[in-house]
């Protein structure tokens, strides 16, 4: 999963940043309006976390221009400004959740993780296919034979997003996309080595290759 | 009463009142002028032929040659009489004066006269007398007219005048009473857009107004600018203090959750960012509020409504809490948006906190606003009740974990002169809060 934080504060960005690195999310971190628009609209992202007094422009206008093109982004915006009237407002604009400064980091991280349910309509908490189940707070996976597998960070995202998107055919490049921040080394090639590895622990049949378009997740793949 | 109509009314039924009344007593006194200015060279006409007509005696006595005079002064009392005073001997009367007087007067050659007199059988008379000089002697000649039928003839024209003008007066009175109104017409509009005003209904007078009334429109709108713009300034620079300041606090919160930091500083820092935090949070909570007349904006509960469940089933995603809330009303008047959706947020919230799977609201506005909202927790303790309805009671204090939400709650019922009750719903078992809000006093 990779997220866009949209925070100038240069504290509070870096360190939030960090917490959602650790809790298993790729994130490009913007510190102003104009950056963090453009960024929302030319790169795939699977959910936003914005501040509403930006430099540049401010977020609510940023959400409001990516509603008015259509852009779907799940959007939480994290704000100081929490008056009831204000949290009406950020949703009319086009928000899917409003979280008011200052705010439990847990918090954060939990609705952040339903925002991204509700984003793949999905109403169980516990991510599972084919019998593999995520464990999405210790980064491992627990196997159909009961055994759990530890996970690195980029195994983990990657494994996260395919089941996620099961049944659905996966271009390196949105793999790519999905796993990794904007300024890292995107390289298809590392993504093969990861697959190559994941399937060392979870078994070579739920990853299928079609050659030359990507990879699709699950037995019941077409 | 200060009535401008009114005003208009009694002046100029006055103005015209008196107009008609000089007009009316100008057309009598000409009429009668007139009459008069006829009859008398009428009386002339008559007097000069009666001097042509009079002759002496061989003895220098004046005779008259009855021919030559209109049988009309033969006729006894009809009206028509003369009198000839001669230098020497008897006077000459008509045979109409019978044995009345007329006037006694001798005048000189030349001099003339003109007078109303009495007459024979109560007839007013009008006379005219001259004197002239014949042969040798001095002759006065008299002659009078009865007025009465004349007189009563223009007493009929003034009647009739009379009433004509009275008529006429009433007809221009109630014209005038429907231009007034038609005139006034854009006041009352006016007024009525001042009760919408009230109400939130609009936020500006509509400028199309009689010229008389428009620099004050003008003047109102202009101040009800300033008065919204000062508002929003207001709450925006407390909204740019609350950021200003919750990000620094924000940042010692997240240190004291850090894992390096000593276990005794970590309480402390906790403790009192905690207290900042709430106190920041409530002063600008309560600064923010707009309260009693203000011009904001007009709440519209079909719109809002589910917009805020959305926002709580959010903070509570977790809890799939059912919220139920139902209002008749199109709109709430005379209460500021912002006012009342940081009311229904803290009540709402205070009663998911602690719902176990339903919170109830319902919103009914007649003049007052009624605002009930029901939880299905564990509700408050009949002594915590008992302690909360207290007056003076302050409710942050006494009530662990219903804190800053219901002091704000509190806050805007004083503003909007209400009251509030506590009590333990009895349907769904959980605590029952009951606003009821006086926003039009």
């Amino acid at each position: 999963m990779r997220l866009l934080l949209i925070e100038d504060d240069p504290v509070l960005g870096p360190r939030l940043r960090q917490t959602l690195r650790n809790a298993g999310y790729a994130v490009d971190l913007v510190d102003n309006g104009i950056d963090g628009q453009f960024q929302g609209e030319e790169e795939s992202y699977d959910a936003v976390i914005l501040d509403l007094g930006l430099p540049g422009k401010p977020g609510l206008e940023v959400l409001q221009n990516w509603r008015k093109l259509g852009n779907p982004l799940p959007v939480i915006i994290l704000t100081a400004r929490d008056a009831w009237h204000e949290r009406v407002d950020g949703l009319k604009a086009g928000a899917d959740d409003y979280l008011g400064k200052p705010f439990h980091q847990e918090e954060l991280l939990a609705r952040l993780s339903a925002l991204l349910r509700r984003a793949q309509e999905r109403s169980n908490p516990q991510l599972s296919v084919n019998g593999l189940s995520l464990d999405e707070e210790r980064q491992r996976v627990m196997l159909t034979d009961g055994k759990t597998v530890e996970l690195t960070g980029t195994e983990f995202r990657l494994l996260r997003y395919m089941m996620v998107n099961s049944g659905k055919l996966l271009s390196k490049s949105r793999l790519t996309e999905h796993v990794y921040e904007g300024d890292a080394d995107r390289d298809s090639n590392v993504i093969e080595a990861y697959i190559k590895r994941l399937r060392q622990k979870i078994g070579k049949s739920l990853i299928k290759t079609r050659r030359g378009q990507g990879y699709i997740f699950g037995t019941n793949a077409p | 009463m200060n009535s401008l109509a009114q005003r208009l009314h009694i002046g100029l039924g006055l103005s015209l009142i008196l107009l008609m009344a000089l007009i009316g007593w100008l057309i009598y006194d000409q009429n009668q002028r007139l009459v008069d200015s006829l009859v008398v060279s009428r009386l002339k006409h008559d007097g000069e032929s009666l001097l042509a007509a009079l002759q002496f005696d061989a003895r220098g006595k004046v005779i008259l040659t009855e021919n030559s005079i209109s049988s009309i002064y033969r006729q006894p009392l009809s009206g028509h009489y003369f009198l000839l005073i001669p230098g020497n001997g008897e006077a000459l009367r008509s045979r109409s004066l019978w044995d009345a007087e007329l006037n006694n007067e001798e005048l000189t050659p030349g001099e003339q006269l003109t007078r109303r007199i009495d007459g024979p059988a109560g007839q007013p008379l009008l006379l005219w007398a001259s004197g002239y000089r014949k042969g040798d002697q001095n002759i006065t000649i008299m002659v009078a007219e009865d007025l009465s039928q004349l007189q009563q003839r223009l007493l009929k024209n003034a009647l009739l005048l009379l009433v004509l003008t009275t008529f006429f007066l009433f007809l221009i009175l109630f014209i005038q009473r429907r231009i007034v109104r038609r005139s006034f017409t854009p006041l009352r509009q006016l007024a009525h857009e001042i009760e919408q005003l009230e109400r939130g209904d609009i936020s500006q007078l509509t400028e199309a107004v009689p010229l008389e009334v428009q620099p004050l429109v003008v003047e109102v709108n202009r101040l009800l600018m300033v008065m919204e713009r000062r508002l929003d300034r207001s709450r925006h620079a407390l909204g740019n203090l609350a950021h200003a300041l919750k990000g620094p606090l924000n940042l010692l919160a997240q240190l004291a959750d850090n894992n390096k930091t000593p276990a005794a500083l970590k309480q402390e820092l906790h403790l009192h960012t905690a207290t900042l935090q709430q106190q920041v949070e409530h002063q600008l909570k309560r600064a923010r509020l707009a309260g009693l007349g203000s011009a904001g904006q007009r709440f519209n509960p079909a719109e809002e409504l589910p917009v805020l469940i959305t926002v709580l089933e959010r903070i509570y995603h977790n809890k799939q809490i059912k919220f139920d809330c139902h209002t008749s009303q199109q709109n709430l008047n005379n209460i500021d948006r912002h006012d009342l959706l940081e009311l229904l947020g803290n009540l709402l919230d205070n009663a998911a906190k602690w719902a176990k799977s339903r919170v109830r609201c319902r919103i009914e506005q007649t003049d007052n606003i009624y605002i009930t909202i029901e939880d299905d927790g564990s509700g408050v303790s009949e002594e915590a009740l008992a302690t909360l309805t207290q007056r003076g009671h302050r409710i942050d204090e006494s009530l662990p974990g219903h804190g800053l939400g219901l002091a704000i709650v509190k806050e805007i019922v004083e503003l909007y002169k209400g009251t509030l009750q506590l009590d333990r719903s009895p349907e769904l078992g959980g605590l029952r809060i009951r606003l009821h809000l006086l926003p039009n006093q």
